[in-house]
This record gives C-alpha cells, sequence and structure tokens, in this order.
C-alpha cells in the first residue's frame, strides 16, 4: 500500500510503526496476515488505508470486529484527525459512538438521506438520545 | 455417505451457478462442445490407426487397457492438481471443516468432487477411444454394456493414487515454511517425474531393431498395468480367469480408497487447517521496511499471488517443464524407431506443435488476468492507479513466463536438432514476436469474459471457454505452421526459395498480429474492465 501510493521509506516508518505499536500488533508484524484473527485484519487494513496520511478518510463500519482497546483508539484518531482540520467520513450502526464523536450526521434510510444535521441540531426536536430520533424517522415518524 | 453426498452436491451447486449472464453461459458451452469435437476426432483418429491392428495381433485387450492408462494419466496428473486446490486451498474448506461431521466426511465430498470433474474428460475419451475400437473390432452388445462400469471405475484409481500422495504431502508441508510455494515446486516436480516414466515406458516398448510392435514386450509393458489389463479384459470379454479379473479391479479401487480415506482421517484436518494458518514467525525480529515502484510492487504482488496457490501456480507454470519434457521424448522416440539418416524437420514440427499449444497457448498466466483477482477485483479498480499501470505490471509478468517457458523449449531444440539451427533461430523470433502478441488477446479475453465469482480457481479454469478458445485458435496456428514446414521438406523442389518464403510470411504474420492483438487490447481494456460490477 504504500509504495502504491508512493509514500518515502522514512515516513512510511514512522506511520507504521506509530499504528502498529498504538493497534497493539507489533509483535504481529513479521507475521503472515493469513495468521490474523479477524480483529487483526481489520487493524491491518486500516493502517493501510491510512499509511499514506489522506486527509479525507472514508470508513465503512471500521469499529466492527474490533477489541474495546483498539475501538477506542480508532476512535481517538478520528477524533484526532479531524481536530487538525481534516475530515472523517465514515458509516456505523453503533448510534452510541456517532452521538460521541460525530460532529455531523447523516441518516440513511431504505437508501435515502432523511435526516442531516449536527447532534443537537437532530436532538433539538425533543429526543433524549440519537437512538430514539433513528428509530422515531425510520419508523415513518417525522421524516424530513 | 449420505452427508458426504450432500456437501458433493452443494459444491457442484456452488461452481455451476448461473451468474445470470446467458450469453457468456452459453458461449462457454458452444466453447465446451466445439474443443470436445475437436479432440473427439483426434481420439477416433488414434483408435482406427492403431486399434484394428492390435486386435488382429491378439492385443485386443491391450489396446483397451493402453487407453484406459493413457486416460489414468490425464486424470492422475492434472486431477492431481485439482484435488490438492479443492482439498486443501479452496476458499470453502474452513467453513466444510467446522461442520459438525466427520473430516473424512469431507474429505470423501471433496474426493467425489474431483472424481466427478474427471469423469468428464476421462469418461469422453474412453467412451469416444472405446466405442470407436468397438465398432470397428465388431464387438457384441456386451462389450458396450461393460464399457459403461470401466468408465466410471477408470479415474478412480488414479484419484485416489493422487489422494494418496497429495494428503500426507501437504500435512508434512503444513510443518514448513512458504507451504505455498514450497507445494508448487513439489507438484511441478511430482508432474516432470510422472511425464518422465510415462514418456519412459512407452518410448521403451519399441524394440532395439526399430520394429514398430514388438508383441512380446508391448504384452508384457501393458501387462504391469494390473487394473487396467484385467479391466479391458472383463470388457472385451478376453478374460481367461474373470473371478480373478474381477477381484483384481475391485481390489485395486476398493481397497485404495478404503486406505486413503483411513490416511484421511489422520492427516487431512491438519493439512487443511495448517494451510488456514501459516507458522507464526518469531517476532522477535527487527521490522524491516523496504521501497519498491509502483509497478515492481503490483508484478510482486501478482506473482505472488499465483505462488502462494498452488494450483493455480501450476497451471501457470507448467509449461516451462512440460514443453521440453514432451520435446525431448518425441525427438527420441523419432530418432529411435526411424532408420538412419532421418530427416530431423519431423521432430522439428513436432516441437513446433508443442510449444504453439503448451507454451504460447496455454499461457494461464495472461488468461487469469483478471479472473485471478476474483472478489478482490474492487481492490484493482479503487487503487489511486490508472488501469494502465496495472495492465503493465500483469503484462510484464505474462510475458516474462512465456519468454521463459519459449528460451527453455527453444533451447532443449537446439540441443536434439542443432542441424535445423537456422530454423530454430528464426522460429526463436516468431515465437517471441507472435507470442508476446498473443498474450495480449489473452488479456483481452479475459477482461471480457471474466470468471471472478470462484471459491476455487482451478475449477474456474478447468473446462473454461476462454482456455479452450485460446488452445484452439493456437492450435490452428500452429497447424497452419506445421503442415506448411511439412509441406515444403517433402514436395518442394526449390526448397531455399520456398523456405525464404515461408519465414517471410510467418514473421510478417506475427509482427501483424502481434500490431493487431496490441490494438485490440489497449483500445478495449479501460473500457472492458470499467464494465466488470
Amino acid at each position: 500500500m504504500a509504495d502504491i501510493y508512493e509514500v518515502s521509506r522514512k515516513e512510511r516508518e514512522e506511520r507504521a510503526n506509530y499504528f502498529l505499536e498504538k493497534f497493539n500488533l507489533k509483535d504481529a508484524a513479521n507475521s503472515p496476515i493469513k495468521t490474523y484473527s479477524h480483529g487483526m485484519r481489520q487493524k491491518i487494513c486500516i493502517i493501510g488505508a491510512l499509511i499514506h496520511n489522506p486527509r479525507l478518510w472514508i470508513l465503512d463500519e471500521p469499529m466492527t470486529g474490533l477489541d474495546p482497546q483498539s475501538s477506542h483508539i480508532l476512535k481517538q484518531q478520528m477524533r484526532e484527525h479531524c481536530d487538525k482540520g481534516n475530515t472523517v467520513f465514515f458509516s456505523s450502526h453503533i448510534l452510541e459512538v456517532v452521538e460521541k464523536i460525530c460532529d455531523r450526521v447523516g441518516i440513511i434510510d431504505k437508501g435515502r438521506l432523511v435526516a442531516v444535521g449536527t447532534i443537537e441540531e437532530l436532538k433539538s426536536r425533543g429526543d433524549s438520545s440519537l437512538e430514539e430520533f433513528f428509530l422515531k424517522l425510520t419508523s415513518g415518524e417525522g421524516n424530513e | 455417505m449420505n452427508k458426504a453426498l450432500n456437501i458433493t452436491i452443494a459444491l457442484f451447486k456452488n461452481s455451476l451457478r448461473n451468474t445470470g449472464e446467458r450469453k457468456g453461459y452459453m458461449s462457454n458451452l458452444m466453447g465446451i462442445f466445439i474443443s470436445g469435437l475437436v479432440f473427439g476426432v483426434m481420439f477416433v483418429f488414434f483408435t482406427l490407426q492403431s486399434g484394428p491392428i492390435m486386435h488382429l495381433l491378439g492385443l485386443t485387450a491391450e489396446f483397451l487397457a493402453m487407453v484406459f492408462f493413457a486416460a489414468q494419466i490425464v486424470v492422475l496428473l492434472f486431477g492431481t492438481i485439482l484435488m490438492v486446490s479443492a482439498m486443501f486451498f479452496s476458499k470453502d474448506a474452513e467453513f466444510l471443516l467446522s461442520l459438525p461431521v466427520p473430516s473424512a466426511t469431507v474429505f470423501l465430498a471433496k474426493l467425489l468432487y474431483v472424481y466427478i470433474s474427471e469423469l468428464v474428460l476421462s469418461g469422453f475419451m474412453v467412451l469416444t477411444s472405446g466405442v470407436t475400437y468397438g465398432i470397428v473390432c465388431v464387438f457384441g452388445p456386451l462389450y458396450y454394456i461393460l464399457l459403461i462400469p470401466a468408465i466410471l471405475l477408470v479415474p478412480m484409481i488414479p484419484l485416489v493414487l493422487s489422494s494418496l500422495i497429495s494428503i500426507p504431502l501437504v500435512f508434512v508441508i503444513s510443518f514448513f515454511k512458504n507451504k505455498g510455494a514450497l507445494t508448487v515446486i513439489i507438484l511441478i516436480a511430482l508432474f516432470g517425474v510422472g511425464m518422465y516414466y510415462y514418456f519412459k515406458f512407452f518410448s521403451n516398448i519399441g524394440g532395439s531393431d526399430g520394429m514398430a510392435f514388438p508383441l512380446e514386450e508391448y504384452s508384457r509393458a501393458i501387462g504391469y498395468l494390473l487394473p487396467d489389463i484385467a479391466l479391458a479384459r472383463i470388457v472385451t470379454l478376453t478374460s481367461e480367469g474373470y473371478a480373478s479379473d474381477v477381484l483384481m479391479v475391485l481390489l485395486f479401487s476398493a481397497g485404495l480408497l478404503a486406505v486413503s480415506t483411513l490416511v484421511s482421517i489422520f492427516t487431512f484436518k491438519r493439512g487443511v487447517s495448517a494451510q488456514l494458518e501459516q507458522t507464526k514467525v518469531s517476532s522477535s525480529g527487527k521490522i524491516e521496511y523496504t521501497e519498491n515502484s509502483v509497478l515492481k510492487t503490483l508484478i510482486v504482488k501478482d506473482a505472488k499471488e499465483i505462488i502462494g496457490n498452488p494450483g493455480l501456480a501450476f497451471y501457470c507454470l507448467f509449461q516451462l517443464v512440460i514443453a521440453p519434457i514432451i520435446i525431448v521424448f518425441y525427438n527420441s522416440m523419432l530418432f529411435k524407431s526411424m532408420p538412419e539418416g532421418a530427416d530431423p524437420w519431423v521432430g522439428f514440427s513436432i516441437s513446433v506443435i508443442m510449444l504453439f499449444l503448451l507454451v504460447i497457448g496455454m499461457n494461464y498466466t495472461a488468461l487469469t488476468t483478471i479472473s485471478r483477482e476474483g472478489k478482490n477485483f474492487y481492490i484493482m479498480k479503487s487503487l489511486p492507479l490508472p488501469l494502465s499501470v496495472h495492465l503493465k505490471a500483469k503484462l510484464i509478468l505474462a510475458d516474462a513466463i512465456t519468454l521463459a517457458g519459449i528460451v527453455i523449449s527453444i533451447a532443449t531444440m537446439l540441443i536434439l536438432i542443432p542441424q535445423l539451427i537456422i530454423d530454430i533461430a528464426l522460429f526463436f523470433l516468431f515465437c517471441v514476436i507472435f507470442g508476446i502478441g498473443y498474450n495480449r488477446f489473452l488479456v483481452f479475453i479475459d477482461a471480457k469474459y471474466p470468471k471472478l465469482d470462484w471459491e476455487n480457481i482451478v475449477m474456474a479454469l478447468k473446462n473454461s471457454r476462454n482456455s479452450l478458445l485460446s488452445m484452439g485458435v493456437c492450435m490452428l496456428i500452429g497447424v497452419v505452421f506445421f503442415t506448411g514446414y511439412l509441406l515444403i521438406n517433402i514436395l518442394a523442389i526449390d526448397k531455399v526459395l520456398f523456405f525464404t518464403l515461408f519465414w517471410a510470411f510467418f514473421l510478417i504474420l506475427a509482427i501483424a498480429l502481434n500490431y493487431f492483438f496490441t490494438r485490440l487490447l489497449y483500445n478495449n481494456f479501460e473500457k472492458l474492465v470499467n464494465q466488470i460490477e
């Protein structure tokens, strides 16, 4: 992946070591990916996607298969990346996570974007949580 | 047995499911039908040439045993690859072993799956030759009735033999690193040894005085093929002791099956599990980072993917071994059987056909350019690289293998027939220009008719329209070349003039085809790949 994105040797070493350390994969780095568990493969895929330090991250259900510690680390990374002025665009079914870390949320129901806005904007209609809002919206009430 | 049958049916349903593209499905069937017709004609021709003579010489059962043996060699060589691939490197292996059935049941199901797959080809060979033999020798209806169980039994012995070889082999390999590469090397070595002894067997049959059919020696040689000669004697009703012949056949078939099932109980699951989970490398080593160009990375990635799948690697690399072996043996047999002073162009002509068919026509590296990506094809499309870069990397790998095959075969021809050095040098030039161009044609075919939805790529390759089309087109050009060369040697008075024209024509044809195939590919590749979902 680093070769494909033409990442210099120095930079790939720095970033790979950083993420391997963060995701606790350093001990498995020399093992074939074939020997990895599902969670480890998920982590190595994330590292591969981020090795070239993209400004925009597009992640599809990135927390699936991750242990709680790795999931926490990834959320931290996503938050840090955004705080530097970059963008993370990801999909998730874990609404608690979405509510906790996202700046803006879009809700898709049956292929249609039915709501978009900040957490506060979406909850301003009286729902105590994003989950409540989501369930109400997708059950037919309160479609925008 | 019921559970094994259910699993087998599921395996076939999975590999034969109609993906909805009726056009591709029908043209695949048409391709298989046409190839069947061509090969059927060849088998009929062979039987008509040799069958009646052997029947008249009292070698009735021996001829049929030879047909059985030839079919078994094909099954042994190619069925072993399918067996190793289906048993140990198939994507459904992990799922099947996690089912609540004994591993021996999974083994039997896979064996049955491979058996039925190989039965198609071996059955076709035996049926075509067997029926023709029956007609020309005027056998009664009982012969045809007995031929049916014989067709079912013929592929069983080599398959069970190959499972007896492959299961312990994979079990032993499971303790080593680089399992994929090791399995490939061993399979190709076994293949080479198998072909060597196969041709040695037949080349030794010819007597030293050059007689084509030294009866006693031939009969003795075929007699070593105990189950085949026993089966052939039963079918042709020439047995002197039916009970002992039936017992011989059952002993080999059922006996070997029982032994291989017993062996599989202890080694099959371990062998499959070991392929799925490679031995962990020691973590104490420092992580090393290397840097390569984009092109080199893509080429290395493709090469590793091929080597990592022994079945695919065998198909991509066996031409490097088989073509020179066949060239050596056909030339050796010719020199042995012909009187002194025989023209070397006969050996050259046969070598040409082998090179055309095996090295250029069966370049699976080019033919699986897109298909071997399988379900990971979307990664190729989503990487931030122009498709032209992917194409360049894949062509470099395919061309490297083609060139290696051409160089090895040409070097073999130079050693055997040094008198034709000029012809061989010109043929080398022709092969390089045409072979490289033909690779572009094969890549075009694969981009146009890719097979991405596979669990086991070897099954996707077998009987595919693409490989049959590739062999057919190359064979056609090879036959035209061979015929022209033969006719000039036999008929031409002014050979220098005709050979000059001959080589000029074919070199210009090679350049023209190279240009045409290259344009065909480059004008259509992006459009075709973008159309693939």
